[in-house]
């Protein structure tokens, strides 16, 4: 970590860690206000061009600000997130703010009661910016045809951000706040993290709670951070995680100190990885079979043990969480498919309704092929590794042109291999390795044991203290200041 | 998955006889138009060729995980439905 006084004079501070940020705010050399009022404006510059938040709730911000500032001086710490701004996906509800989903169907409804993620942040002392756009109810696609604009992609703006958690990629690549909350049911927050050069967790089956999250897929949600480095992540589950009465998918796994696991290295840890899933696959970048070779090479370099294992076929995978995801997504949405389907964007219709076909005996033989894939995981790489890297996303964001009026594009524009871990429920964190030819982000993907997110964590800072280009910030022509990017 | 209805359109279909590929579209169309009548729902005809790719796509899908031996016997297996609910406890 910096030295504290000059990180903060020399560092913008959207560039703090939340850590870092921590660390001043207690030693009283940075007040929540500053922070708060910085995340605001940058929101103000830049997120007209951007449109990675729905509703910024700027009153309240300030005034939870001055209530983390005001418990600092008397004492009262409240955790790791505490005094740090973040948002929220816009299908978690927030006390008093409409939860739009970006969808027709939901643009008055405003919440009557803090969703889960929402009550912990708030009570760690977190201080809540606003709502982020999403794909329409956390599935859709990069859609015109919603309430709210797509969100913009800062590295690029003839490509997309991804999805789901589109405005959570878009807001923390733009440095508009450190830590965002989203929902990851087939890669939603592991895509745009991907796609956005950011940290994106999805943590185990039941580590964070759903409850008052607009549900998509249950047995397939997974809820998480999007952050823009690990320590951030970190810090941000530290908070959101754990069992919670109200959903009873939680599990009971008890919630680790996940800032202390930071700074352990990797030395003795096995690591597994499976390039027959992309190595040979022409669809997947060089640079990114490159970057994951590299990655190994880092990761053998600091004293882990790196060995190749075959995976079950990854169409296997993909197929039975295909089959779950369309039949639980259409059992949610079915009445008002059939009661409104105007009232959908055009993509978010042509990937629910087809779930309508999914006999129950597909669904029930989709599930247990699913228990076997989970068991098979677990023999072939977590009895004798204590974590798998493998790819994230075969290649660099799809151009908007790559879209077309139908869905589904064409499988360059929908290329994650993030969907086998929703599978089986283990976590797996998407994390920047640097950049293609092309100027845009690369990353892979590091699978852990379920309920080890703290293994994860090790293996994900030492890449991304040699691979992660954190100093690197897209450049936002004509409205970022000039000492905002490098 | 095939059922009467579906036979019927096949019959129906001229293409169907000449084309094997739209012999499948075809089917999976009448399949999909059947389930869907009989939950009420009527998909407009500008968003049915995404809905139809979608489905045929599902319909491979299917077909695939009836293929994997998982070494399950369906119905001498005890499992509970909390192992589906938490699949990765």
């Amino acid at each position: 970590m910096p030295d504290m006084p000059s990180a903060r004079q020399a560092t913008a501070l959207h560039e703090l860690s939340v850590p870092e940020a921590g660390a001043l705010l207690r030693s009283g050399e940075l007040t929540s206000v500053e922070l708060t009022r910085h995340a605001l404006d940058r929101i103000a510059r830049l997120d007209p061009a951007l449109h990675a938040f729905i509703l910024v709730t700027e009153r309240t911000a300030l005034e939870r600000a001055e209530a983390a500032d005001r418990d600092l001086r008397a004492g009262t710490d409240r955790g790791p997130m505490h005094g740090i701004p973040y948002a929220l996906k816009d299908i978690f509800d927030a006390e008093g703010v409409p939860t739009t989903n970006a969808s027709w169907l939901r643009t008055g409804d405003v919440a009557r009661t803090d969703s889960t993620v929402e009550r912990r942040l708030r009570a760690g002392g977190a201080v809540g910016l606003g709502k982020l756009t999403t794909f329409e109810f956390a599935v859709g696609g990069p859609s015109f045809d919603l309430p709210v604009p797509p969100a913009r992609n800062p590295w690029s703006e003839e490509h997309v951000p991804s999805g789901s958690s589109s405005g959570s990629g878009a807001a923390v690549a733009a440095g508009l706040t450190r830590v965002t909350i989203g929902s990851d049911t087939s890669g939603s927050t592991r895509g745009p993290a991907f796609h956005c050069g950011a940290v994106g967790l999805k943590p185990t089956y039941g580590r964070v709670s759903g409850h008052g999250a607009q549900t998509l897929s249950r047995t397939l949600d997974h809820f998480g951070p999007l952050t823009w480095t690990v320590a951030d992540a970190a810090a941000a589950l530290q908070v959101v995680a754990g069992a919670d009465p109200a959903d009873p998918r939680t599990a009971g796994a008890p919630v680790d100190d996940w800032t202390a696991a930071l700074g352990r290295g990797v030395a003795g840890l096995r690591v597994a990885t499976s390039p027959g899933w992309y190595a040979d696959d022409p669809l997947t970048m060089p640079e990114i079979t490159t970057g994951i070779e590299r990655a190994l090479g880092v990761l053998a370099g600091h004293g882990a043990a790196v060995e190749e294992v075959t995976l079950p076929p990854y169409d296997v995978f993909n197929a039975c969480g295909r089959v779950v995801f369309a039949a639980e997504a259409f059992a949610v949405h079915q009445d008002d498919l059939r009661r409104s389907p105007r009232s959908f964007g055009r993509y978010t219709y042509q990937r629910v309704m087809p779930g309508a076909g999914i006999a129950a005996a597909d669904y029930l033989r989709a599930m247990d092929v699913r228990q076997w894939l989970k068991r098979q995981l677990d023999e072939t790489v977590f009895d004798r590794h204590d974590v798998l890297v493998t790819v994230c996303g075969q290649t660099t964001a799809a151009r908007w042109s790559d879209f077309p009026e139908n869905w589904p594009p064409p499988k360059l524009a929908n290329d994650m291999q993030t969907i086998p871990f929703s599978v089986t429920g283990h976590p797996a964190l998407s994390l920047p390795i640097g950049f293609a030819a092309d100027g845009l982000p690369i990353g892979l993907q590091i699978v852990g044991r379920a309920h080890d997110e703290a293994t994860v964590f090790r293996v994900a800072e030492v890449l991304e203290a040699e691979l992660g280009e954190r100093h690197r910030r897209p450049r936002l022509q004509d409205i970022d200041d000039a000492g905002g990017n490098s | 998955m095939a059922t009467d209805d579906t036979g019927a359109a096949l019959a129906a279909d001229p293409a169907a006889a000449v084309d094997p590929a739209a012999a499948v579209r075809s089917a999976a169309e009448a399949e999909f138009d059947a389930l869907t009548g009989r939950l009420g729902i009527d998909v407009p005809a500008d968003l049915k060729g995404g809905v139809l790719a979608g489905y045929r796509g599902l319909r491979d899908m299917t077909v695939l995980l009836r293929g994997v031996d998982t070494g399950h016997r369906p119905g001498r297996d005890p499992r509970t439905g909390n192992d589906e609910e938490r699949p990765g406890a």
